[in-house]
C-alpha cells in the first residue's frame, strides 16, 4: 500500500523522484523474505512473506546500526479479499520506522509468531487471533482477550454476522413509527 | 421463626411459595417471608390510630434512609470521572449524606456509571444481586440508559443496563454535568419516599421485558 | 516487621517450612471487576503465597466497546468524538492524535496559530491528566485530602475547557484542518492566572505526600520494572521515562510546533512506583512551562486563521497512516487505512495503557499484596484505551 508522507509530497512541475533502495545491510540480510518495499527518508514498507515474519522482525531487532527495538503496533486488516497484520517496528529514540505488511489467505490465516522476539506482541497477538481468526503459530497462550471466553465468530472481519441475544437487540420502543 | 401465627390461607401460600422455591434449589429461602418487623407492622395497622402511627414510622425511617443514601461504586467509564468530581470538592456529595462504599452488602443503591458490555453483563446482575433490599438503580449516562453512542453497530455492548436489573432512575448525558447527578438523587429520594415498613420492597424500577411494563404502556404512564 | 523483613521471611522457604512444621497452601483470589483500587472494570487473578504475590494474570475486555468496528462505519468527522472516549482523562490528547493521521492522509497542512492553540490545549489536558493521576493515587493509598485538592485544581482548568469547547470531560473540540471554534475572550488571562498560582499549589502537594512517611514506604522499592524489560514490552511515556529510557515524543520524534518550545523531559532511573510519580509531577511543571510558552505566542497571532481549507466531505486518497503523539500515558497511535472513501476500511487505536498493563505481573510478583494497589496506580491506566 502507498504510504502517505505528508513532508514528502512531489512538487509540481519536478519529476517524480526515483525509488530510494532498501539499506544496503537491510537488503543482504532479508534477502527474498521481502516481496515488496518502500523507501522514503527514515519510512521504510516492506511486504514479507508470512513464514518469514519472525526471522525478519529478529533481524530489524538485533541490526547493528540503528535497531528498531520498539515494536510499536501490531494488528489485523480485512482487505475484503484477504486478510493481513501490519507490524510497525521504530527505532527507540527517534523517528526512523519500519512498517511490516504481511498478507494471509482468508480460509487458513496463519503465521509465526513474534512473541518471542518482542514479548510485546502478547497480547497484541491475542487481539488479532480473536478479532480476525489469525493464527500465531507458537504463541504462548491464545485465549481470548478482550471477548468473553464463548463468543464465537471473528468481529472485525467485514463478513461477521452480529450475535442474536435479548440484551443486544434492538429496542421496540425506538421504533420510529 | 413463628413469632404469631398468619392467617390460614396467607400460610398456605407462603408454605406453597416457599416449597417451589426450595425445589428449585434456592436453599438459602427462609420459610416465611416477612420479618419480625414488617409483621408489627401489620398487628399495629389494625388498632385504632395504628394507620397513622405506622405512616409517621415510615416517614421516620424513609428519612433516615434518603438522608444517609450509600451507593456501591460501580464505575465503568467515563462517567466514572464525573461521579468523583461530584463527589469531591467542588460539588459534594457528602453534604447530602451520600458516601460511596465499595461492597454491595452495605450499599443502599447501585449507580450504574459507564457502558455495560456483554462480559460485564453477569458481573453486574451478581453484585445486584449481593446487593440487601431495599435496593436501587441509577442509570448514570446515555450508555447505562440505552447504550448510548454505541447502540449502532457495537457487538459487545448491552442496549442499556434496564436489560440486566430493574432501573430507578435514569441521569441522561454524555457525561452528565454533576448537577445532573445530584438532581437525579435528589429524585431517587422522592422515589425512597414511597416505601413503607409494613409491605416487602417494591422494586420500584421496570426491567424491560418484565410483564408489568406491557401493564404501563397500556395506562400510558 | 518492616518490608524486607516480610520478604525475607523463612516461613517462605524450604528450610523454613520444616523449621515451622506446617504446610502452606497456595490461594487464589480474585480482585474483581468491580473494585475500588481498580481504576475501572479491570479483573486481577492473584496466586498469594500468604501476603507474597506469585503470580498476577490480568483479565480485561470488561469495557470493550467494539469502537473500531463502530468507527469503520462512521465518516472521518464522526469519528472525532468516539476518540473522545478512548482515554477519557485526557480526550484532547486522543483528538490531537486522529485528526494529525487524517491530516497527514490527506495532505492537508495546518494554520501555524492552530497548532500553537492544539498544543496549548494538549498541555492543559496533560495538567488535567496528571491531576487525576494524582488524585487517584493518593486516594488508593490512603490520602483522601490529596484527591479533593487536585479535583479543586482540576475544576478551574475544566471550567476554561467548557467555556472553550462547551463540554467539561469530552470535547470533541478538534477538527480535520483545524478547531472547531477559536478562544472565548478571557482564555488567556484566566490560564495566565491559574498557571501563576499552580506551583504554589504543587508545592502543597509535595509538603503533604512527597515528603511524607507513610507515602515514601509505599512507593520506595516497590514494584521494579527493569529498563531492559520495559523496552522489551514497548513500554512508553511516564511509565517508561521512570525506568530510565529517555523517550518523549515531543523530543524525539518531533511533531507539531514542539521543536520551538522549550521543556525538559524527566528522567529517573530508580525503576520503582516513586521513579514513576517524580516523572509525572515534574511532568506537570514541564507542562505549565509549555503552556506559558503557548499563551505568550498566542498573544502575538491574535486573528490568525485557526481552520485550513478541507472539502466538506473528507475523503482520503486510498493509503494508510499511522501516527503517534505523546499522550498523557505513553505513546498513542491512530492507524488508519483509508480505501478513498468517506469512512475509513481499518481504524486501529494504538492505546498506551494496553501496552503498559501487560507489564503489572513484572512489577507485581515477588511482592505484597498491598503493592498492586501502589503498582496499578503508578501505571496510571485508563480501561477505554485498554479495552476500546
Amino acid at each position: 500500500m502507498r504510504e502517505s508522507n505528508a513532508d514528502e509530497k512531489p512538487v509540481e512541475g519536478e519529476e517524480t523522484p526515483a525509488p530510494e533502495p532498501l539499506p544496503e545491510d537491510l537488503a543482504a540480510a532479508l534477502g527474498d523474505s521481502v516481496l515488496e518495499f518502500s523507501v522514503s527518508g527514515a519510512r521504510i514498507s516492506l511486504t514479507v512473506k508470512p513464514e518469514a515474519v519472525a526471522d525478519v522482525c529478529r533481524i530489524l531487532r538485533d541490526r547493528e546500526a540503528g535497531p528498531y527495538l520498539h515494536l510499536a503496533s501490531l494488528l489485523g486488516v480485512d482487505y475484503g479479499d484477504d486478510l493481513g497484520v501490519v507490524y510497525h517496528l521504530y527505532e527507540l529514540r527517534g523517528p526512523a520506522r519500519v512498517a511490516i505488511h504481511v498478507r494471509l489467505p482468508r480460509a487458513k490465516p496463519s503465521l509465526p509468531s513474534i512473541v518471542g522476539v518482542f514479548p510485546a506482541a502478547d497480547w497484541k497477538e491475542r487481539e488479532a487471533t480473536e478479532m480476525f481468526g489469525i493464527a500465531f503459530d507458537g504463541h504462548p497462550d491464545p485465549r481470548n482477550l478482550l471477548l468473553p471466553e464463548d463468543w464465537e465468530g471473528h468481529p472485525l472481519r467485514k463478513d461477521y454476522v452480529y450475535p442474536d441475544h435479548p440484551f443486544l437487540a434492538p429496542d421496540p420502543r425506538h421504533e420510529l413509527a | 421463626m413463628a413469632l404469631i401465627d398468619l392467617p390460614g390461607k396467607v400460610q398456605q401460600r407462603v408454605d406453597a411459595a416457599a416449597d417451589e422455591a426450595i425445589a428449585r434449589g434456592h436453599a438459602a429461602f427462609v420459610k416465611f417471608s416477612t420479618t419480625p418487623a414488617r409483621r408489627i407492622a401489620r398487628l399495629v395497622e389494625k388498632l385504632p390510630l395504628g394507620e397513622k402511627a405506622v405512616g409517621l414510622a415510615d416517614r421516620v425511617l424513609n428519612m433516615a434512609r434518603y438522608c444517609s443514601l450509600w451507593p456501591m461504586t460501580f464505575g465503568l467509564a467515563c462517567c466514572a470521572i464525573e461521579m468523583m468530581a461530584t463527589g469531591a470538592s467542588r460539588y459534594d456529595l457528602d453534604r447530602f449524606g451520600i458516601m460511596f462504599r465499595a461492597t454491595p452488602r452495605q450499599a443502599d443503591a447501585m449507580i450504574v456509571a459507564g457502558t455495560v458490555t456483554m462480559k460485564m453483563a453477569p458481573v453486574l446482575e451478581r453484585l445486584y444481586h449481593q446487593m440487601p433490599e431495599p435496593r436501587y438503580v441509577v442509570a448514570l449516562g446515555s450508555c447505562a440508559n440505552s447504550a448510548g453512542r454505541f447502540y449502532h453497530d457495537a457487538y459487545s455492548v448491552v442496549k442499556g443496563v434496564e436489560r440486566i436489573v430493574p432501573v430507578d432512575v435514569y441521569i441522561p448525558g454524555c457525561p452528565p454535568r454533576p448537577e445532573a447527578l445530584i438532581d437525579g438523587l435528589l429524585k431517587l429520594q422522592q422515589i425512597m419516599r414511597r416505601d413503607s415498613v409494613a409491605e416487602k420492597p417494591k422494586v420500584h424500577g421496570i426491567r424491560l421485558g418484565d410483564e408489568r411494563y406491557e401493564v404501563l404502556k397500556g395506562e400510558g404512564e | 516487621m518492616d518490608r524486607q523483613e516480610c520478604l525475607s521471611t523463612p516461613a517462605a522457604s524450604e528450610e523454613g517450612m520444616e523449621a515451622t512444621a506446617f504446610t502452606t497452601e497456595e490461594l487464589v483470589i480474585n480482585m474483581g471487576p468491580q473494585h475500588p483500587s481498580t481504576h475501572g472494570v479491570l479483573r486481577l487473578v492473584l496466586t498469594l503465597d500468604g501476603e507474597l504475590v506469585v503470580e498476577c494474570v490480568p483479565h480485561i475486555g470488561y469495557l470493550h466497546s467494539s469502537l473500531e468496528k463502530i468507527c469503520e462505519r462512521r465518516t472521518y468527522v464522526q469519528i472525532v468524538p468516539f476518540t473522545d472516549r478512548f482515554d477519557y482523562l485526557a480526550a484532547l490528547a486522543n483528538n490531537f492524535c486522529y485528526v494529525r493521521a487524517v491530516e497527514k492522509l490527506m495532505g492537508v497542512e495546518v494554520p501555524r496559530r492552530c497548532e500553537y492553540l492544539r498544543v496549548l490545549l494538549a498541555e492543559l489536558q496533560r495538567i488535567v491528566s496528571h491531576l487525576v493521576w494524582l488524585g487517584t493515587f493518593g486516594l488508593d493509598l490512603g490520602a483522601i485530602t490529596l484527591f479533593l485538592w487536585c479535583f479543586r485544581e482540576r475544576e478551574v482548568l475544566l471550567d476554561l475547557f467548557e467555556a472553550t469547547t462547551g463540554q467539561r470531560l469530552l470535547y470533541n473540540y478538534m477538527r480535520i484542518g483545524g478547531l472547531r471554534n477559536d478562544l472565548p475572550p478571557g482564555f488567556i488571562e484566566k490560564a495566565r492566572e491559574f498557571l501563576g498560582y499552580f506551583p504554589d499549589r504543587l508545592a502543597e502537594y509535595d509538603q503533604l505526600f512527597t515528603n511524607n512517611r507513610i507515602f515514601r514506604a509505599r512507593v520506595d522499592g516497590v514494584g521494579f520494572l527493569p529498563r531492559k524489560r520495559a523496552i522489551e514490552y514497548a513500554i512508553t511515556g511516564p511509565m517508561a521515562r521512570g525506568s530510565g529510557i529517555d523517550v518523549d515524543l515531543r523530543k524525539t520524534d518531533p511533531y507539531s510546533v514542539y521543536p520551538e518550545l522549550e521543556f525538559e523531559v524527566p528522567v529517573f532511573e530508580a525503576e520503582d512506583c516513586l521513579a514513576r510519580y517524580m516523572v509525572r509531577m515534574e511532568e506537570i511543571r514541564q507542562s505549565r512551562k509549555l503552556a506559558l510558552q503557548c499563551l505568550d505566542a498566542l498573544d502575538k497571532m491574535a486573528g490568525e486563521p485557526y481552520q485550513a481549507k478541507v472539502p466538506k466531505t473528507i475523503k482520503p486518497p486510498a493509503g494508510e497512516v499511522y501516527e503517534r503523539t505523546e499522550s498523557p500515558r505513553g505513546e498513542l497511535g491512530c492507524y488508519l487505512l483509508s480505501d478513498g472513501s468517506d469512512t475509513p476500511a481499518r481504524f486501529h487505536w494504538r492505546a498506551p495503557s494496553f501496552a503498559n498493563l501487560q507489564a503489572l505481573p513484572i512489577m507485581a510478583r515477588g511482592g505484597l499484596v498491598a503493592d498492586i494497589v501502589a503498582v496499578l496506580g503508578s501505571i496510571d491506566i485508563v480501561l477505554g484505551d485498554v479495552d476500546r
